[in-house]
């Protein structure tokens, strides 16, 4: 998977425009990063890369680049 | 994980009571911003619930109002009850055990074998589980009784606190000749989980006296039985621990999921019953939800799911095949499987009956 499809797959989860993303944007700056975001990323982290990110781990992200740390 | 076949035993009656305070969720919107219940709702599935705040209904009067009920309406004798089971979180006291009490309010003078649990969310099928255990330990005829009320919470600007619906549960199970099949059941504790739901202050680990020293005397009167979830561990938790506990008993029993009529996963939120249907395949017409009217009613909630089924699509006759599946506090995963006759399930009960104890507080410690 390329970076343009995980961004994508973020955008999906985040429920945000489609090229809206870049690996710099800072979570907090994006209205749609919430408790319920968070669980739909822990699904998709979950489903497309086997990876079981704890309540630590998502309190820890601050930028999209944490989160395409995950998918890998 | 452990697994259990109880033959020679059947469900043989189940109603449940709700306190007669109907919410709906659009009620809460003057605590929170503009539109953040209409997302709460979105995501968790919850529109409507029934609460005691106000009305005064502990989940012991909840549970005597639906036991009282099915004594009557299936012409149970009291006195062949022998047993009584009371799982909640919500007792009416520190001590006695609130089974104790019901004993004495249903006039279960035959029944010697009382005891409580606070297993929690995992509470029908786990408490089917106990009661089956004491049929074949010689017991003829058990009362389970599961549910939780918070007449003492109010309005809220925690949005955990909106997630939860009172209810009271009350089920007969009994020892049979029939020829029915048996009741399957696995149980799984993840004991390492613990802290990820807890009541950390109030008791003896950590004593409300002790915490006021340090955040003061109104933050340890506020947070006295408060719990803690953290939501993403406990979420992580369900979707992929509930979902591989059920796979695993399904394989042992030679089931598939095809093989039941329904499947009740605990009202746990949308999002989480949606995904665990989805990994244990489950087909979304034999998943049945009261999430939507009466919120998550955590340890009741497997049992109300199937009241409000027969209530909402009147099926009141016939046999079906439940696959039950509760996961929380614990934590714990339960699974059972077992054949109930829908004639014995009784429509949902509204009550404000509330029980008077003759206490109030310049009664003791004079």
């Amino acid at each position: 998977m390329n970076l343009q499809e995980k961004l994508a797959l973020i955008e999906e989860v985040l429920d945000v425009e489609t090229g809206s993303l870049t690996p710099e944007t800072l979570l907090a700056e994006v209205g749609e990063w919430d408790s319920i975001a968070a669980l739909s990323l822990v699904v998709m982290l979950d489903e497309k890369f086997e990876k079981t990110v704890s309540g630590v781990q998502i309190k820890a992200l601050a930028s999209v680049n944490d989160i395409l740390d995950y998918m890998d | 994980m452990n697994f259990f076949e109880f033959k020679g035993i059947k469900i043989a009656g189940m109603a449940t009571a709700v306190p007669d305070r109907h919410q709906k969720m659009s009620d809460y919107d003057y605590l929170f911003a503009e539109g953040e219940v209409e997302k709460f709702c979105a995501a968790t599935g919850i529109y409507e619930k029934y609460n005691a705040y106000g009305v005064g209904t502990t989940t012991s009067d909840l549970c005597v109002v639906a036991a009282n009920k099915l004594f009557e309406k299936l012409n149970i004798n009291k006195d062949t009850i022998d047993g009584l089971i009371m799982i909640t979180q919500t007792p009416d006291y520190f001590v006695p055990p609130t089974s104790c009490i019901v004993q004495h309010r249903l006039g279960l003078d035959n029944c010697g074998l009382v005891y409580d649990s606070n297993i929690g969310c995992t509470a029908f099928p786990f408490g089917l589980q106990m009661a089956c255990a004491n049929i074949m330990a010689g017991c003829k005829r058990i009362l389970l009784l599961v549910g939780d009320a918070n007449p003492n919470r109010g309005e809220t600007s925690n949005k955990d606190g909106l997630l939860f619906g009172d209810a009271g549960v009350a089920i007969i199970v009994e020892k049979t000749d029939e020829d029915i099949s048996p009741i399957n059941i696995a149980i799984e504790t993840i004991g390492s989980g613990y802290k990820s739901l807890i009541t950390p202050y109030g008791m003896e680990r950590h004593p409300l006296p002790v915490v006021a020293q340090t955040r003061g005397f109104e933050f340890a009167a506020y947070y006295n039985n408060a719990t803690y979830m953290s939501g993403t561990d406990v979420f992580t938790f369900s979707i992929k621990d509930a979902p591989r506990t059920t796979k695993t008993f399904l394989a042992n029993l030679g089931n598939d999921i095809s093989d039941f009529d329904l499947v009740s996963i605990h009202q746990a939120n949308k999002m989480i019953i949606d995904n665990v249907a989805k990994r244990i395949k489950a087909p979304q017409e034999k998943v049945i939800n009261s999430i939507e009217r009466f919120g998550n009613t955590r340890g009741a909630s497997t049992a109300v799911n199937i009241c409000d089924y027969a209530e909402n699509n009147n099926i009141y006759e016939g046999d079906k095949k439940i696959l039950a599946l509760a996961f929380g506090i614990g934590l714990n995963v339960t699974v059972a499987s077992f054949t109930i006759d829908m004639s014995v399930c009784l429509p949902i009960i509204k009550t404000s009956e509330v029980y008077d104890d003759g206490i109030d507080s310049e009664t003791y410690f004079k």
